[in-house]
């Protein structure tokens, strides 16, 4: 993306959601992750991994950005670059203007208390030797922010009650809790140094519907109470149209759709928002959808990449789209593309 | 024999339990339904309410612990619960084949695709190798296998999720079963590729007039492949009917609840979801009450006394409350309480 464009987002987006002209409070800027693979041979020369290239997104305060794509598109990757759990090839990650990408030791640790993470398997991310409260007073611990050990234990009682546990199962250990359970566990864990962001990587694609519909909800809550930001990643576009207000749809590395989330359904433009779309089950036995289908499967991210991600699926790819990558443009306001056929292809 | 030669798979009130050092745990407690040829029948529910055990029971690969209890399962005129297991042996794989939601784990990792396809060709069919390999190639081109002839020769590693998923689909169709049955059959899958799977699986199902027991917890997969569907909570039937008309009319609290928590794309996200409170029962402790009564907001006296019995409201709309007539004796969203 252009340097202009990045600064159009920036002024553009929060129009809608506030009067007042807002920063963003997390802003990543060309954001590349490549992974290092071992070659085939002995003599090989080792193979690259593209898992994001050049991503760009700006994040605003109080919203949720929901990224969603299928499985190795990179938005897990993205979150944990997020959290610094991965570095950065290159390109920049700013919390409330702040060079985040490289921070170590005690910086690193500040900045993590206003960054938390929730992942997807809710049972791997808990100790199973630790009872429930041990857990999430856990990083007050760590911060050693409340030294007294009676207030810890108010402060953890509060959360459970918040994120809708019983207080009685304090004593718990995370076998003796339902999947649902697990996860308002680790929702509490994250909460407990009140951050201002939390990155959610797909957090309830582990639960039933009726319990995954129980926690959207929490989710939506705590954003209401807190005024939190949510970075919230998901491979399941109804969930993100649910819980997001503006969505970034990615292919095998790149954000190809960036725009609220109503958009999404109302308007779709890239071809491959267009095939997810129609992918998606439909809502009634009645509903025959007009459905764009791409052929094969997602293509390798291994080794270097010419023209669109797509080319290779995109029934309207041309030489240009195998040739030459488009950027991601601002094609109306907040609604970013890049696809160099999307106005054809609306026709 | 069964009555009625339509019916190819009928299940009467089957129950299956097993027997663990913590008790007796009823995970399918008495269920019935019937699946004719060349249809489609969907089993819905949650984690746990049986669906998959109940699809297990029916080829009887059940673990040690599990047990029929009760019931009668006829397949094309046999009784499964009572047959041989030399007999059931020609029957798996044969007639009635199975896909399941792990398409890496259902093949063997150290055997070449081909080789395992083969295998089971000999297995079922009388005929030479070379003409089992020809059939092989043939069906992995049916269902959309790029270049068949070289993929024979690939181990399951080498290929894609969804790649395993259409092998997997072949290897069930090759002895030409008269049911498939699919244990979430793309849950692993993404969704494009997903929508890839369910295609074929219909597109063969009309080639081929196979019946479908699609088991599932995706109430979008249901109406997009299913005929009939049930919905299936803590081991019992809570309602079964056409794919329509459980959209169009459902009947069961459990039905409503799980409808409404479902986001939709459709849907205005201002709203909250609506959703079912609590968690479903311990299955080593229902069988006295309405399994649904401590979650339910329409729950009376009646429902924590006595276990509902499965009626029929309407033609071919079976529903189990004590509280539904399916003439508006109880209406969504109208809590008495």
């Amino acid at each position: 993306m252009s340097e202009t464009t990045t600064t159009a987002a920036a002024t553009a987006a929060p129009a809608e959601t506030a009067s007042n002209a807002r920063q963003p409070i997390l802003s990543i800027k060309h954001l590349c992750k490549d992974f290092k693979l071992r070659g085939d041979g002995l003599f090989e020369k080792p193979k690259v991994l593209h898992a994001l290239s050049d991503v760009s997104l700006d994040v605003y305060e109080g919203e949720t950005l929901g990224i969603i794509g299928e499985s190795g598109c990179g938005k897990s990757t993205l979150g944990r670059c997020i959290v610094q759990l991965h570095r950065a090839t290159s390109g920049q990650i700013l919390y409330n203007g702040q060079d985040i990408t490289g921070l170590t030791g005690a910086d690193l640790k500040t900045m993590r208390k206003n960054i938390q993470m929730i992942f997807q398997d809710s049972y791997s991310s808990l100790d199973p030797r630790f009872t429930a409260a041990r857990a999430i007073e856990e990083p007050l611990r760590i911060y050693n922010l409340v030294p007294d050990k009676a207030k810890r234990e108010q402060i953890v009682f509060d959360l459970m009650k918040e994120v809708g546990l019983d207080v009685q199962h304090v004593e718990r250990y995370p076998h003796e809790f339902s999947g649902g359970q697990r996860q308002r566990i680790n929702v509490a864990r994250a909460l407990v140094l009140d951050p201002k962001i939390i990155v959610c990587d797909e957090p309830v694609s582990a639960l039933d519907v009726s319990v995954q519909a129980q926690v959207l909800n929490l989710f939506r809550r705590l954003q209401r109470d807190r005024g939190l930001t949510y970075v919230f990643i998901s491979h399941d576009l109804s969930v993100i149209k649910h819980i997001s207000d503006r969505i970034a749809i990615m292919y095998l590395g790149r954000v190809v759709e960036l725009c609220p989330a109503h958009r999404v359904y109302e308007n779709p433009m890239h071809p491959y928002t267009k095939a997810l779309l129609s992918a998606v089950p439909p809502e009634s036995p009645f509903q025959k959808t007009e459905e764009l289908k791409l052929s094969g499967e997602i293509a390798s991210p291994v080794g270097d990449m010419v023209g669109c991600p797509l080319a290779g699926r995109c029934p309207f790819a041309t030489d240009r789209c195998r040739t030459e990558r488009p950027s991601l443009e601002e094609v109306e306001p907040q609604h970013h593309v890049a696809c160099f056929r999307y106005h054809e292809i609306a026709q | 024999m069964a009555e009625n030669q339509e019916h190819l798979l009928e299940v009467r009130d089957l129950k299956t339990y097993f027997h663990t050092s913590a008790g007796i745990s009823r995970a399918v407690d008495g269920v019935s339904f019937t699946l004719d040829r060349g249809k489609t029948l969907g089993i819905v529910g949650e984690s746990g309410s049986g669906k998959s055990v109940t699809a297990s029971s029916v080829i009887r690969l059940l673990p040690k612990t599990g047990k029929i209890e009760q019931g009668s399962i006829t397949f094309d005129g046999k009784d499964m619960t009572k047959i041989s297991d030399k007999e059931l042996l020609s029957i798996r794989g044969s007639d009635i084949a199975m896909i399941y939601q792990d398409p890496m784990t259902s093949l063997d990792p150290v055997f070449k695709v081909g080789h395992q396809m083969v295998e089971l060709i000999l297995s079922h069919e009388k005929m030479s190798k070379a003409e089992a390999r020809e059939l092989a190639i043939e069906m992995l081109r049916r269902v959309g296998i790029p270049e068949p002839e070289r993929r024979m020769d690939s181990y399951p590693y080498e290929l894609s999720g969804g790649m395993c998923q259409r092998v997997i689909i072949a290897m069930s169709m090759c002895c030409h079963p008269k049911i498939i049955i699919a244990d979430e059959p793309t849950t692993a899958l993404d969704v494009t590729v997903q929508s890839q799977v369910l295609d074929l699986l219909k597109e063969l199902q009309d080639t081929f007039g196979t019946s479908i027991l699609l088991i599932t917890h995706n109430l979008g997969i249901v109406w997009k492949m299913a005929d009939d569907v049930m919905v299936m909570y803590a081991g019992r039937t809570v309602e079964h009917a056409s794919t329509e008309e459980l959209y169009a009319n459902p009947l069961h609290p459990y039905t409503w609840g799980l409808l409404d928590s479902m986001p939709k794309l459709s849907d205005n996200a201002d709203e909250d979801l609506k959703t079912i409170p609590g968690v479903p029962p311990d299955l080593r402790l229902t069988g006295t009450c309405c399994n649904f009564c401590n979650r339910c907001p329409y729950a009376t006296e009646i429902c924590e006394r006595e276990v509902p019995e499965t009626r029929e409201v309407a033609p071919g709309h079976f529903v189990a409350c004590h509280l539904q007539d399916g003439k508006g004796s109880l209406k969504r969203g109208e809590v008495r309480r």
